[in-house]
Formats: structure tokens, C-alpha cells, sequence
């Protein structure tokens, strides 16, 4: 919810069943959204994703057929299934929100987020997605299993998906839009930079990391702590928002010291723990 | 014998690790961290014993400095380290059960923690192998850092809690009961593996064997403790305290990578020797320095070739040329100069020396120098300090201490693998923290006379003035450029020009006059033992009051001419002791002077006529002035005067009064100083041991005695020099008609002459202060201080309870400056953060507002307003009203009700 708010995408990396695609869905459509879902396979083309032109004889001219990347929420399920080719074409178009396909570019429709999910590094028959790729994620999150309890009420409960098709939007689209700029314009005072540019250096500094987080990452960072506190009613930025998403928009982003065993999230935690408020 | 030894020690290692109560999370604290000297830790310790007696002997109080200085930024070293070793927490990784089979590796993982702000952690994996079977404790592990320079070991030992649960192997289970006794079947194959990369030289057995050339792979090497869980280490935990060692990896890059970075180590602690080897230029023989330069320069060079090394061959060769030199130049082996030659010298062939970095040895990044490279450290402390042996100045003391940061830089590049920056800052936090402990036992360390004489200063005069001289047996005068006392003429109120007339070069001070000659040694008259004191001759009217500043002692004196005439030494009994000769002396001077005597010419000449004739003589006989004559035989006036033509003031004083009274006029020897260097001030003059000189005096019936230099006409720059060098740029300007004298740049000219004369004159007092601060001086700042009956009781005490306050205030200060915050919103939250410590909460350094608020338990008194408070103090600093001038307000209405609610 904060990284929609944010205007940001989300990867959601975990095992298969925790429910990444039931997020989705429940997501789009308490929002009110157009809602497209993508599997990725190894032989998905571009194409296949922004849509072909086909030669309509009853109307004599190629007429576009948009593919299902014209949508306000599409969960690209599996997207490292994908080749590299469809992977970058899925990007262009969460980066510009637009389309170029045969000479023409479309704009998308607004909102547009994108869910992806990932399988674990591990899993045969991937493609990892470059980090140049993984950068335009604002949000990378793992969902994790459930608790004994929610498990337990999982198992003991109805349909999923009949659930969420019975469940009401509580939004539309446009006031989708006005909070998204209502989040954005979150007050974040000299403090709160001064406490995020120390966060930033300190990720670059070499200490911590072999390689820090970008510019367009700290930007990230701070749209989602904007959304962050605006979620929890705050008209401020505190550092502990920041502490909050920051292992989510930052993890996916960092590279660990060739020397260290413990794990990103584990240093990101004691980096956020070592650097004093201001 | 060997293997009781290492028995006995097995034992006593597990007697004295008993009592390490056993656990599975190791914190390090002050109660189990020990800290030992390393090897170079102990060959520092006599280093500085022997630097320290140098000191003493040679009254050095630079010497001191550079010692002390030393070892402030060991203590602080110390410090740091133990600070730094303190934050690491050892955990067992239990995630990973402890299984194994026996006589197969079982691994080990345990997570390093350093809790400090650069909080780094890393997993350790140790192996280790059990033979027996069931639940085995696991062998103790050693934690070990010789961060920053080295010297000293700062290690831990840790008993882990958990046991291993070993199994016995699968073949063995199936068939007979484990043997639990086993007999050592093939000791060898089963205490020894092949030899590996990195592996010590000291671990390698077999080494004759192995050194075959067609069995390189069977080179045993001793596991040690891999076969007793209770024996010796696992394996090292080696911890820099800092960061982790990197790990041994055989990846080719990362190899090339480590050793770019020796070759940066050795290239940087090369050019700090090379720093140190520059300034003797200025101060010894040309070709020791040179040498030292090239030689370094040569080992820098080396390291960009693939050598890497100089051929071994080459160093026996460079030793004896050195020796040779030294002996050619120095004729002696024994004193300053010789040692500091050989000082300087050997500094270059060991850095020649200094062996190639072994390739593919990823073991030596782990943090260590090899010994060679130790031992150049050693070599380069040795020549810092020998450059006290030869300058005092003001410039020679900034440079040696920079040297010596410079060495404790390469020491700490050498120990840690943190960043170039990281390296530099603790390099001034040793230095500059150094500094208080370097002052304070500088200040009250008991200054000692000299423990022994020194066989060096007998035949190495350093100008002194005594009662005897004896011509030829001083066979050169070490210049020594100690200050021996100043000069301040009495600005005259009647006749300003008394003081421009009387330029450095006309300065005669004179001490012990020696009239008696037995034929090698002039003495006093009559053998007279009082010393006389030093004062100014200058037997012309007006008479000039000055003051005497000696050991900063002020005496006012005025000049007379009655200093050369009294009654005494114009008595007959004198007159007739100031003609005796040994009857045999120098029969070639007599010869030729009977010669002179004959001449028709000659009859009835004046002692004044005498006189010119023997220094027209010495002004044009090829006669040359050298402070390295050589030594005199008997007839040294024949000698000098016929043969070598070599001499200094005291062979030319010692031949004209012989002269002078073969040709019946008396005569005597004076000694005293000539010349002075002229200071800023015009009318303060410096007298240094170097100005020591000897001249002659004649009796003129009608005039008296009167001074005859013959120095001055063999050697007229000697008697100048001073003069030469130190005269105002105007007068020179006018003497030479130089093209700098034009009117637009002689400002420039002045200024910098001024300039130069300040930096001197402050060089002069520094250098007279730092040699005159002894016993007396340390007694009077007591006095100063306080003590009414200063000794060395309360010196002691008052060193004693400095160094103490000066470690409390240290540790003071550590303490505070993790609470002291200039920011008064951060002091605020602070002050939370520590009321809710107090009450037991745990809460990161850094805890937000929401965090202490969060963690706020609901028996807190009135939680709710506690939490509220907390959001203010949020909003304070992160909301739109930040930066508003009314915030300070409102943070003061905050600080008052914070008692309420903590």
C-alpha cells in the first residue's frame, strides 16, 4: 500500500503459495482498478505483453491490439521466468508509464502499478533480474509464511478468491490520485534529510556495503516514507518511517561485502542501528 | 626434552584455562582480555632501554622527547585497541548442530560481533577433528588482535559450552567396539598433512626432505591440536579488532590484490625511511646520506620489478665499504661521528636488504610485518635518534617527530586493513593523545648524570675550555654547536657607536691563558687549577659594559685592559716562564729561526717586527686550516710548519708562541672563543662551543701583552665566518655593490633577512632551553609548582599522580563523549533514553522518540502523558513548525516537565 501511494512498483520475492497473487488481486480491487495478470515464461514474448497490430480486413488497417500491460495494477507473476527481451520491456514501461511498440508509443493508464513476483535466486529456470532492472522497484518485500493463527484461519476459511470478489472497493482511481499527492506532499524537515543523507553516505561508504544505494533509490526512500507516514496519519516524516521502509526499498538495492556472512537485511539492521538521529 | 616441554605446557594451558567458566556467547570485557608484548613488542622494550641510555649518557633531552613520545602513543595504541578488542562478542552459531565423526574434520562456525560503530560481523569457521567418540568438549579458542602497531597482543581465550557429539565411523560401528586406546599406527601420516600455501616455516618437518626437488608435495606439516579436543588451539580466531582477517582464498585477483597491497606497505614504510635518512645531509659527511638515498631509492625501484629483491651478495660488499669509508674519512670507529655515519649507512644496505614479498602467501596479509622489515623499523628509530646527535635545532626536532609519526603510520598501515583515512586518523589520535603523557614524563622524568663516561668524549674534544691543552693529541674537534653563553653589550648612552664597532668577528672572549709549555702540553701558569672565567677582551677605550648571560645565570661586567696586564703576569718570574722551551724541541724551527736571528737585517728587532716576520711566514708558506688535521707527533711545530702544513687554531697558536719564543720574545697561549653570531637584536650575540679558539699574546716591554691571532692570517674566513654569513644585507649590499641592493627590492631582502634572523634566534632559544632543562631546572618548576622543599620523593609523587590524572581524564573524556551532544533536542532525547535504560528497558543508542515511546511498559507512571510528551519532542524537530523560532520555546516547556514524566 505504500509503495502504491508512493507511485512506486513492488517486487515481492517468495516461494510459490504464500499468496503473493491474492495480495495482488485483493489489492486492485478494493482500489477500484483494472486489475491484468501476466505469467512469465521463458518463451513470453514483448509483444505478447504490449500488444500487436493485426490487419483488420473488414476495416482494411492494421489495427492495435493493447496487450495486458494496459492496465492500472498488473501483476507480472514470476517475472525472472521471463528472457531479459521481455524483462526490459515490462521496465520501459513502469519506468515511463508508456509503451513504444512498432513506432508508436502509447501512454499508459494512470495509476499504474506493477506487481511483480520473483522466485528465490536459487530456483532452476530463472533469470535474475539485473540490479540496473531490480533499481526500478521501489519496494522489494518478502511475504514470508503465515503465523499458526492466520494459518489456522486459512485453513478453517472460506474461498479465497470468492472472498474477493465479494469484497467492495473502498476507492477509485481518482482518489487514488489525490492521496498519492496528498502523500507527497508530506512534510520532510533539514532534520529528517540530514538523518537520511547520513543513512545514504553511510550506505556509499564502503563500511557497511560493497556498493550503496542510487540517487533514484534515496528518492524512493523518501517517497516511501512520505507514504509511510501518511498511512499512519502523520503529516510528517519521522526517522522511524524511514526506518521503516528502509529495508524494503533498500535491501534489493545493495550489494554485501565480499567479506561478510551476514545477510543484507542483518546489516542493513545494524548499519540503521549505528547511525545517530539529527 | 622438546616434547616434555610441550607437555608441560599442554598442561599448564589446561590448568590455567580451568577455571574460564564455560559458555556459549564470549563477551569480551576488561576481566578476560590479557595483554602480553608481541616478539617485536619485547625487541621495542630494549630498543627503548637502549635509546633511553643513550639519552642519559649523552644528556640528550631531545632524546627524551622522541622516547616518551613513543611511549604515549603506545599507551594510547593500548587503549585504542583494548577499546576496540572490548566491543567483540564470540557467539557459537547453533544453527548448525555440532555432529561429527570421529577422525573426520567437524566444522565450527562462530559469529564475530563488533558492537562499535562500525558494527561488522562476521561467521568464523574453525575446524577441528575428534578420535574419541560420545559428547566432546570443544578445544579453547583464542581471539587475538596486535592492532595498531603491533607491539602488543591483546588476546582472550574462550571455553565453549556446547560439546560436540561425535560418532563413531561407519566401518568401525558396523564391526568391532571402537578402539578407544588407538595405537599409533602411521604416526606420521596421521599428525601431519601436506603442506599447504601459508603454512608457517616453523610448522614445516621434514624439511630436508622435502626441500627435494622431485617430492615438493610430502612437505609435513604438524595440524597442531587436531588430534587432542583439550590440546592447544582449535585454530586461531584471529581477529583484527577492527575487521576481520580476509580470509585465505586462492582466487587469483584477490591474491594480486593483497599483494598490491604489501607493496604499498613496504613502498610507504621505505619512503619514511628515506625521510629519515634526508636531513643528515645537512649535518654528516655527504657519502652516508647519498648512500642511504640511493640504496632506498634502489629498494623502492626493486619493488616495481619482478625481482623484487637485491641480490644477497651484494650486502657484504656494501657493509665492508662502508666500514672502509668510515675508517678513511674518520680514522676511528669509536664515537658520534663514526656512529652515525654506521647508523646512517646501515639504514640503507638493510633497506637494500629487506627480502622480496614470498608470492602466494595470502597468510601474510593477515596483519603482520616479517622480521626484516621489523628490524628497518628498529634501524629507524635508532637514526631519528642519532640525528640528536648531531642537531638540536629547532627544525631537527620538528623533523624527527614527524619521522617518527611517519614510522607509526607505516606501523599502523602494517596492522590493520581499514581504510587510508581510517589509518591516518588513528595515526594523530596516537600522536596527538600521545603528546600529554610525552609531556608530562618529559617534564618530570628525573634527569640522571651519565651512568659511565664515555670513552667518546676524550678523544673527541667538543671545544671545551680547561685548564691544559695539549697540541696534536686532540686530533679533531667535533663541531659542536651548543650554546655556551650570550653577550648582550650595554646599549651606550654616551657613545652609540661602541656598539657597531665591536662586530662579531672582533669578539676575543677569553678564558685560561696558558703560559707553561713542558714540551706537548701548555699549562696555567704554575699549574694554577682555578679555572678562569670567561670575559670579554678588548683592551681599548672607551671600555664597553656587557652582560654575561651563562647557564642563565646575568653578569654585568666592563671591559679592561688590565685583563691582559696584571700584576702578576707582568712579574719577571712570569715573563722568564713565558720564554722556557724544552731544550731538544723542534730543532728544524730553531734552525731556521737561528737563520732569521743571523739575518743582518733582523739585528735589533722589535717583538713586534718578530711577530710580522712569523706570520708573513704563516700567511705565505701554502699553510691550510683543517678541523681533521691528524695527529701531531713530538716536534709537532716542526711538523706542521715544514711537513704537513695542516692545523687548526691551536697547532697555529701553539707554533708562533714556540716561534716567537725561540726568538726571545715571551710569549703565551691563550684559549677562550672568537667570534659570536649575531642575533636579531644588534647588541645580543650567541657564543657556541664551535667558536671555541686559541691565539697567542706577546710581551711588548712598553705595551704590554698583545693579541696576535696567527689563525687569522692562514684562515681569515674562520675568523670571519660568523660575521660573513650573519651581516645585515645593507652592508653587504654596500661591501659588494650586489645588483640586489636596488631600492624596490631590498625591502624584500630585509624582510626575508629579518625573517631568517627570527626563525634563528627562536631556533637558538629552543635549542638553549631544551639543553639546559636538567635536574635544576625540574626542581625549580616543583618549587614553582608548590613544593616548598622540592626532592626527588615528591618528583616522583607528582609524576606518579600526573600520569594518573592524565589516564583518568582520558577515560573521563571516552565516557562523556558518548553523552555529551551539543544539540539540545538530542540531549533531551538522551536524557529519556537514559531514564529509560535506568528503568531496565533495552533501547538502541540511536532510539527515536517512537522507539522509547513503544517500549514505554504500561507500569510506567502515566504512560500515556510519558508517550505524548515524547510525540511533542518529535514534532519539535520532523514537523512543519521545525526551524521555527518558537520551537526553542517549546523545547524549554519541554525540558521542564520532563521530570514529571521520567
Amino acid at each position: 500500500m505504500t509503495c502504491l501511494l508512493a507511485g512506486g512498483h513492488l517486487l515481492i520475492e517468495d516461494v510459490p503459495g504464500v499468496g503473493k497473487t491474492t495480495l495482488a488481486h485483493a489489492l486492485a480491487k478494493s482500489l477500484g482498478l483494472r486489475f491484468n495478470r501476466v505469467q512469465f515464461t521463458a518463451d513470453l514474448m514483448p509483444s505478447d505483453l504490449t500488444g500487436v497490430s493485426i490487419y483488420d480486413r473488414t476495416k482494411e488497417q492494421w489495427i492495435y491490439h493493447a496487450g495486458p500491460v494496459f492496465t492500472q495494477v498488473l501483476l507480472a507473476d514470476e517475472i525472472n521466468r521471463a528472457s531479459p527481451k521481455t524483462q526490459s520491456a515490462l521496465l520501459e514501461a513502469m519506468e515511463e508509464k508508456q509503451v513504444s511498440a512498432e513506432g508508436q508509443t502509447r501512454a499508459l493508464p494512470a495509476p499504474f502499478f506493477v506487481l511483480a513476483t520473483q522466485n528465490p535466486r536459487e530456483q532452476l529456470g530463472t533469470n535474475l533480474l539485473p540490479e540496473s532492472q531490480l533499481d526500478r522497484f521501489l519496494m522489494r518485500l518478502s511475504m514470508g509464511y503465515p503465523d499458526a493463527a492466520s494459518e489456522r484461519q486459512l485453513l478453517m476459511g472460506l474461498d479465497v478468491r470468492k472472498q474477493i470478489e465479494t469484497m467492495p472497493a473502498v476507492m477509485n482511481a481518482l482518489q487514488l490520485a489525490q492521496a498519492q499527492n496528498a502523500a507527497n506532499a508530506v512534510h520532510a524537515s533539514d532534520a529528517l534529510l540530514d538523518y537520511m543523507q547520513r543513512l545514504i553516505s553511510a550506505s556509499r561508504s564502503g563500511q557497511w556495503f560493497a556498493q550503496g544505494i542510487s540517487p533514484r533509490a534515496a528518492l524512493g526512500l523518501l517517497r516511501a516514507a512520505r507514504a509511510y507516514a501518511y498511512l499512519s496519519g502523520q503529516d510528517y516524516v519521522s526517522p522511524d518511517d524511514i526506518r521503516a521502509v528502509a529495508p524494503s526499498v533498500m535491501c534489493h538495492r545493495l550489494q554485501d561485502l565480499p567479506a561478510s556472512s551476514r545477510s543484507t537485511s542483518n546489516q542493513l539492521d545494524a548499519m540503521l542501528a549505528s547511525i545517530p538521529l539529527s | 626434552m622438546l616434547e616434555a616441554a610441550s607437555r608441560w605446557r599442554s598442561w599448564w594451558r589446561n590448568w590455567a584455562f580451568s577455571r574460564l567458566k564455560p559458555s556459549d556467547t564470549h563477551r569480551l570485557t576488561l576481566h578476560n582480555v590479557y595483554v602480553l608484548p608481541t616478539r617485536a613488542g619485547w625487541m621495542m622494550l630494549v630498543t627503548i632501554a637502549v635509546l633511553m641510555l643513550a639519552t642519559i649518557n649523552y644528556q640528550l633531552n631531545l632524546g627524551y622527547v622522541l622516547i616518551f613520545l613513543l611511549i604515549g602513543a603506545g599507551v594510547v595504541g593500548l587503549y585504542l585497541a583494548h577499546r576496540a578488542m572490548t566491543r567483540i562478542t564470540l557467539q557459537l552459531d547453533t544453527s548448525k548442530a555440532l555432529h561429527g565423526i570421529a577422525g573426520e574434520a567437524i566444522e565450527v562456525a562462530i559469529e564475530v560481533t563488533h558492537n562499535g560503530i562500525g558494527g561488522i560481523s562476521g561467521i568464523q569457521n574453525l575446524t577441528t577433528r575428534f578420535d574419541a567418540i560420545g559428547q566432546q568438549p570443544l578445544p579453547l579458542v583464542t581471539c587475538e588482535t596486535r592492532y595498531p602497531l603491533g607491539l602488543l597482543s591483546l588476546w582472550t581465550v574462550w571455553r565453549i559450552e556446547s560439546k560436540a557429539q561425535i560418532d563413531p565411523p561407519k566401518a568401525l560401528s558396523s564391526a568391532a567396539p571402537p578402539n578407544l586406546d588407538p595405537a599409533p599406527i602411521d604416526p606420521i601420516r596421521d599428525d601431519f598433512r601436506a603442506y599447504r600455501v601459508g603454512d608457517a616455516p616453523r610448522d614445516l618437518l621434514w624439511k630436508s626432505v622435502a626441500k627435494r626437488p622431485d617430492s615438493p608435495s610430502s612437505w609435513g606439516v604438524r595440524e597442531r591440536a587436531a588430534s587432542s579436543p583439550q590440546g592447544e588451539l582449535l585454530a586461531a580466531a584471529r581477529y583484527a579488532a577492527v575487521q576481520t582477517t580476509p580470509t585465505e582464498s586462492q582466487d587469483p585477483q584477490a591474491l594480486r590484490a593483497m599483494q598490491q597491497q604489501l607493496i604499498a606497505r613496504d613502498q610507504l614504510l621505505l619512503c619514511v625511511l628515506l625521510a629519515i635518512a634526508l636531513p643528515f645531509f645537512l649535518h654528516i659527511n655527504l657519502w652516508y646520506p647519498l648512500m642511504a638515498t640511493i640504496l632506498i631509492g634502489a629498494r623502492l625501484w626493486l619493488t616495481k620489478t619482478a625481482t623484487g629483491q637485491a641480490p644477497k651478495w651484494l650486502q657484504l660488499p656494501l657493509i665492508a665499504g662502508l666500514g672502509v669509508l668510515i675508517w678513511l674519512q674518520l680514522r676511528t670507529f669509536n664515537g658520534i661521528e663514526p656512529s652515525v655515519s654506521a647508523c646512517v649507512g646501515l639504514l640503507g644496505i638493510k633497506a637494500l636488504e629487506m627480502p622480496r614479498l614470498r608470492l602466494g602467501t595470502p597468510t601474510l596479509a593477515g596483519n603482520s610485518l616479517s622480521r626484516d622489515r621489523w628490524v628497518l623499523v628498529f634501524l629507524g628509530l635508532f637514526t631519528l635518534a642519532a640525528h640528536f646527535l648531531v642537531s638540536q635545532s629547532l627544525l631537527s626536532s620538528v623533523w624527527v617527530v614527524l619521522g617518527l609519526t611517519g614510522l607509526i603510520y607505516a606501523l599502523i598501515d602494517a596492522h590493520s586493513t581499514t581504510l587510508r583515512a581510517s589509518k591516518l586518523k588513528t595515526t594523530a589520535t596516537l600522536v596527538v593523545l600521545g603528546a600529554p603523557i610525552m609531556l608530562v614524563l618529559f617534564f618530570l622524568f628525573p634527569r640522571f648524570a651519565p651512568l659511565w663516561t664515555l670513552t667518546t668524549q676524550k678523544t673527541t674534544a667538543t671545544s671545551g675550555l680547561t685548564n691544559e691543552m695539549r697540541v696534536g693529541d686532540i686530533s679533531q674537534i667535533t663541531l659542536n654547536n651548543s650554546i655556551i653563553l650570550r653577550l648582550e653589550l650595554d646599549e651606550p648612552k654616551d657613545s652609540p657607536a661602541a656598539v657597531t664597532t665591536l662586530a662579531s668577528k672582533d669578539i676575543y672572549l677569553r678564558g685560561p691563558v696558558l703560559p707553561d709549555f713542558d714540551g706537548r702540553t701548555w699549562h696555567t701558569y704554575q699549574r694554577n687549577p682555578t679555572v678562569s672565567p670567561v670575559m670579554l677582551d678588548y683592551a681599548q677605550e672607551p671600555s664597553i659594559r656587557y652582560t654575561k648571560i651563562e647557564d642563565g645565570k646575568r653578569t654585568v661586567l666592563t671591559t679592561s685592559p688590565s685583563l691582559r696586564n696584571n700584576q702578576q703576569n707582568t712579574s719577571p718570574a712570569y715573563l722568564e716562564a713565558a720564554l722556557r722551551l724544552p731544550a731538544q724541541s723542534n730543532p728544524r724551527t730553531r734552525q731556521y729561526l737561528q737563520g732569521l736571528r743571523d739575518d743582518p737585517r733582523f739585528k735589533g728587532a722589535s717583538p713586534q717586527q718578530s711577530s710580522q716576520a712569523i706570520l708573513s711566514l704563516l700567511s705565505t708558506g701554502g699553510y691550510r686550516y683543517s678541523l681533521e688535521p691528524g695527529t701531531y707527533g713530538m716536534h709537532s711545530t716542526d711538523e706542521l710548519l715544514f711537513d704537513r702544513k695542516l692545523g687548526f687554531c691551536e697547532h697555529y697558536a701553539a707554533s708562533f708562541v714556540i716561534a716567537m719564543r725561540m726568538l726571545g720574545v715571551p710569549s703565551r697561549v691563550v684559549t677562550g672563543y672568537q667570534g659570536a653570531e649575531a642575533t636579531a637584536a644588534a647588541n645580543l650575540f650567541v657564543v657556541r662551543n664551535r667558536h671555541a679558539h686559541a691565539w697567542a699574546e706577546y710581551w711588548d716591554g712598553a705595551l704590554g701583552w698583545q693579541r696576535v691571532d696567527p689563525t687569522a692570517v692562514v684562515a681569515p674566513a674562520r675568523i670571519q665566518s660568523s660575521d660573513a654569513f650573519n651581516q645585515a644585507p645593507e652592508q653587504m649590499a654596500k661591501r659588494n655593490g650586489a645588483a640586489w641592493a636596488s631600492p624596490w627590492l631590498s625591502p624584500v631582502v630585509m624582510q626575508l633577512w629579518k625573517a631568517r634572523q627570527q626563525w634563528d634566534a627562536g631556533s637558538y632559544a629552543w635549542e638553549q632551553w631544551m639543553q639546559n632543562y636538567n635536574q635544576g631546572s625540574q626542581l625549580s618548576l616543583l618549587k614553582r609548582l608548590g613544593f616548598d622543599a622540592p626532592s626527588w620523593k615528591s618528583m616522583a609523587q607528582l609524576l606518579n599522580a600526573a600520569l594518573v590524572l592524565l589516564v583518568l581524564a582520558g577515560a573521563a573524556l571516552y565516557a562523556l563523549a558518548g553523552r555529551r551532544t551539543a544539540d539540545p533536542w538530542l540531549a533531551l532525547l538522551q536524557a529519556a533514553r537514559d531514564k529509560a535504560l535506568q528503568a531496565g528497558l533495552r533501547l538502541a543508542k540511536n532510539a527515536s522518540p517512537q522507539d522509547i515511546a513503544h517500549a514505554l511498559p504500561a507500569s510506567w507512571p502515566n504512560r500515556t502523558a510519558a508517550a505524548l510528551w515524547l510525540m511533542q519532542l518529535e514534532q519539535i524537530r520532523y514537523s512543519h513548525h521545525a526551524n521555527q523560532p518558537r520551537q526553542s520555546k517549546h523545547l524549554a516547556t519541554l525540558k521542564r516537565s520532563f521530570k514529571s514524566h521520567f
